[in-house]
């Protein structure tokens, strides 16, 4: 009898214990635990590898750190061949339709390659790849700008411009890189843009202390850099714009309307937060205190912090990112359709080189031929 | 077996259930974790993976019942036929175009988990059956349980039938000392394998035309370090989960990179491979009791090129099993490292042995013979300048944390000092304190590593 109290018993603790172990992964408390856990051990990981100064942890993605803990990205060697191909095809589209066009040639985090290779001991062809393409885009007579130029012209410390944690460029070094673009189309395209738009002098800031982590900072562990500012930045003169929505349907606003707040507000898991820099959205708009001008960017990432500024000077602004466009997307069709004026091609240089290798998310960036 | 959900849910759950089982219970309760465990690492084989386990346990069950010599033998016979068919199938024809250059791709399938493993011990289980050194439990469970055992389905180590025993009653002293031998193996895996397979990776993958003499030394010792914590921290995490089940698990590295000599080497490593061959291969062709040396020769040579091709389907296994013929017979035949007296020359001749050793692992490594060559070539031979580089000295100033522990775990260190201080109770018990703490902390700190993205599959998972 014992005996058979005893079995029940056990049975009844082992049905208990399976029924706890469903319940905790089908509640979702399984989830949290675990998402908990897993992100606290990243940052001890952080902590561990910044104690021992791995700045390569992560070469295998093409990611190292240097010693200000400024993540920075290898990019292999490129002909440029299919980008060459793909850039004079597209011009010669747009000339054909009587559309203007420039290429912007916009700096990764690093604007010397040697550098890369003292620092870590290993190639990177990320600016001699954009060397490259701008010599033979130029040689065919197309308009270019390399702000890398700029860049080392005005002195600026590359390092200023970028977040530390992130690929991207800030918000006021998207700002200064909008007036490079106005006055490149003012030199190229005959435009007449004020440049006195684009002063420094004539915005606001608002700067958030360690407030988020960039994509980078997300693999290396928030301990391993710290946490990264954020600075907001709006014209401080009157704006009215008019934004054209998806659905074709039209609405006033001014230029706060960029600007995406909800961003700012953080979880408790700073590894679940959205980037900051996507706070600035790219929108089709026309600015009514402009007369003149339409122009698409085709563009990456980066311009989420330059189509909106750059729209301060423009009639009329839109932006195309061609990797995030679903498959039946018609790029020449699409130009067409709104009938631009101006096309700008404004690729952060770690596109370059992105066709060879079809897993890269960024494959379809010089496909300018859909 | 190195994932954050397997050692904080799977593990604890099976344990609790198995602990709370009863006695007649236990093994069956074993079998549906090792089931479930197969399941969730390899769904697609499940049912090949009973079936198999079906039919070696119904012919080891009807060889032990034989009426007849030749009734007995067939039964074997057709045992092994089945189990090395199925693993010529799926690792063999798979990648046949490993051996025949030219040839296209017949079918791309993924190996079932362990599969080489598990044609080994349902080979030795049924041929153990047929000598009669394996006497049945009444239970046939208890056969599946063997084949099955979810800690070494994996990566062995490659049991035998009547090593399968329980330790007796389970008690703290065996889990705590059992979960103290995973969390070393665990630690052993992720830390330092892990972690230098990222050197090892980022070097096998270059050409070998493009790197420096110290590129190349640096990625063949990383190799060899990898190979080894990974291997024998999986065998430390079986062992260890084996003992918190209560079953015994025999030992599958020794020391092995401080072997005196090629031969002792493969008794220091993955040792129950050695031993399987030796006992199912070697001995029944006639071993080194043959009329003729030629004969013992032949004998070697067809254990070699088995293990060469054992541990892969392209020709670079085959010449890497070759290698090791050549220098064993040659140990055999000489008797060299025995009559090898001078303490000195007996230290160079065990660093020759390490050399050839770890160009072996070159080989190993390579994609093809070829590749390996070049790759070997360049670790002797440089145009000038090219001695070291940049990229060397970065990995080493990485990864010379990991590169120096790994070294230093090669050698018997703990024990010997756990020996030294052992007469001195309080100095023992701070070393004891210090060893337990350490492993505490690299366990932690490996887990950081597995959150953080690095896990990757056992090397041996694969063979």
């Amino acid at each position: 009898m014992k005996k058979i109290s005893n079995s029940i018993v056990r049975l009844l603790a082992i049905v208990l214990l399976l029924l706890s172990g469903t319940l905790f992964i089908t509640g979702g408390l399984y989830k949290r635990v675990f998402e908990y856990l897993g992100y606290r051990l990243i940052d001890f990981n952080g902590n561990m590898s910044k104690f021992l100064h791995m700045q390569g942890y992560n070469s295998d993605i093409g990611l190292y750190s240097t010693d200000e803990n400024y993540y920075v990205t290898i990019s292999g060697k490129t002909s440029t061949d299919y980008e060459v191909q793909q850039t004079l095809a597209f011009r010669d589209f747009l000339a054909d339709n009587n559309i203007q066009m420039i290429y912007v040639n916009e700096p990764t985090k690093y604007v010397d390659d040697f550098q890369f290779r003292e620092a870590f001991g290993v190639e990177s062809y990320c600016n001699r790849n954009s060397d490259l393409l701008l010599e033979r885009l130029e040689q065919a007579g197309i308009n270019t700008i390399d702000i890398r130029e700029n860049i080392a012209e005005e002195g600026i410390d590359i390092t200023e411009m970028f977040y530390k944690t992130d690929h991207h460029w800030t918000t006021p070094a998207g700002l200064w890189a909008s007036r490079i673009m106005a006055e490149g189309l003012n030199q190229y395209c005959g435009y007449d843009i004020d440049l006195s738009l684009f002063d420094k002098d004539r915005y606001e800031y608002k700067t958030y202390s360690s407030c988020w982590l960039g994509e980078q900072g997300k693999k290396m562990g928030v301990t391993y850099s710290g946490l990264e500012d954020y600075t907001k930045t709006w014209p401080s003169f009157e704006t009215d714009y008019t934004f054209i929505n998806k659905d074709g349907t039209e609405s006033n606003g001014d230029f706060s309307d960029f600007i995406n707040e909800s961003a700012y507000y953080t979880s408790d898991n700073i590894y679940l937060d959205g980037s900051w820099h996507y706070s600035y959205r790219l929108l089709h708009c026309i600015n009514n205190n402009v007369e003149n001008g339409k122009v698409l960017i085709v563009c990456d990432s980066y311009a989420h912090v330059t189509e909106c500024f750059l729209s301060l000077g423009v009639h009329e602004t839109d932006a195309v990112i061609l990797r995030d466009q679903d498959d039946d997307f018609r790029l020449r069709d699409y130009i067409l359709q709104n009938g631009y004026d101006t096309v700008i091609v404004a690729y952060s240089e770690n596109m370059i080189g992105a066709h060879d290798d079809p897993e890269n998310p960024n494959y379809r960036m010089f496909a300018f031929d859909r | 077996m190195t994932t954050i959900p397997f050692i904080f849910l799977f593990l604890p759950l099976s344990l609790a259930i198995y602990y709370l089982s009863g006695e007649k219970a236990k093994e069956y309760v074993l079998l549906a974790v090792s089931l479930a465990f197969y399941s969730l690492c390899s769904l697609e084989y499940l049912v090949l993976f009973i079936l198999e386990i079906i039919i070696t346990v119904t012919l080891g069950r009807m060889i032990n019942k034989r009426k007849s010599k030749p009734a007995g033998k067939a039964l074997l016979i057709t045992g092994i036929v089945i189990n090395v068919g199925l693993l010529a199938f799926y690792k063999y024809c798979n990648s046949v175009t490993g051996f025949l250059p030219g040839a296209g791709e017949i079918q791309s399938i993924a190996l079932p988990l362990g599969i080489s493993f598990f044609t080994f011990k349902a080979i030795s289980y049924l041929a153990d059956v047929y000598k009669g050194t394996a006497v049945l439990t009444a239970n046939p469970v208890h056969d599946a349980l063997y084949l099955s055992f979810f800690p070494q389905v994996q990566a062995g180590p490659i049991t035998r039938y009547s090593g399968m025993e329980r330790f007796g009653k389970i008690n703290g002293r065996l889990i705590t000392d059992g979960l103290f031998r995973f969390l070393i193996g665990f630690s052993k895996k992720v830390l330092i394998s892990n972690v230098l397979s990222k050197v090892t990776v980022e070097i096998f993958a270059a050409s070998p035309a493009d790197f420096s003499v110290s590129y190349a030394w640096l990625g063949s010792i990383c190799f060899s370090l990898q190979l080894l914590f990974d291997f024998a921290g999986y065998s430390d995490m079986a062992i260890g989960i084996s003992q918190m089940f209560g079953y015994r698990c025999i030992e599958n590295f020794d020391y092995p990179y401080m072997t005196e000599s090629v031969s002792r080497f493969w008794r220091r490593w993955h040792i129950s491979l050695g031993a399987w061959f030796r006992d199912y291969i070697y001995i029944p062709l006639g071993g080194s009791r043959t009329k003729t040396k030629c004969r013992t020769l032949f004998n070697l040579l067809v254990v070699w090129v088995l293990t060469g091709i054992w541990h892969g389907s392209s020709w670079n296994f085959v010449v890497w099993g070759l290698g090791y013929f050549v220098v064993i017979a040659f140990e055999r035949l000489t008797g060299l490292p025995d009559r090898l007296k001078h303490k000195w020359v007996k230290v160079i001749y065990r660093i020759l042995s390490l050399l050839f050793i770890n160009l072996q692992w070159v080989l190993f490594n390579s994609k093809d013979i070829m590749s390996g060559l070049r790759f070997i070539k360049r670790m002797f031979i440089c145009a000038p300048n090219e001695l070291a580089d940049l990229r060397t000295l970065f990995l080493i100033r990485n990864y010379g944390i990991f590169i120096f522990a790994a070294v230093v775990l090669c050698f018997p260190l703990v024990p010997w000092l756990d020996k030294k201080l052992k007469n001195s109770r309080t100095v023992h018990s701070v070393f004891k304190a210090v060893i337990v703490s350490l492993v505490l902390f690299s366990f932690v700190w490996a887990l950081s590593f597995v959150a953080a993205g690095l896990n990757n599959p056992f090397a041996y998972g694969n063979f």
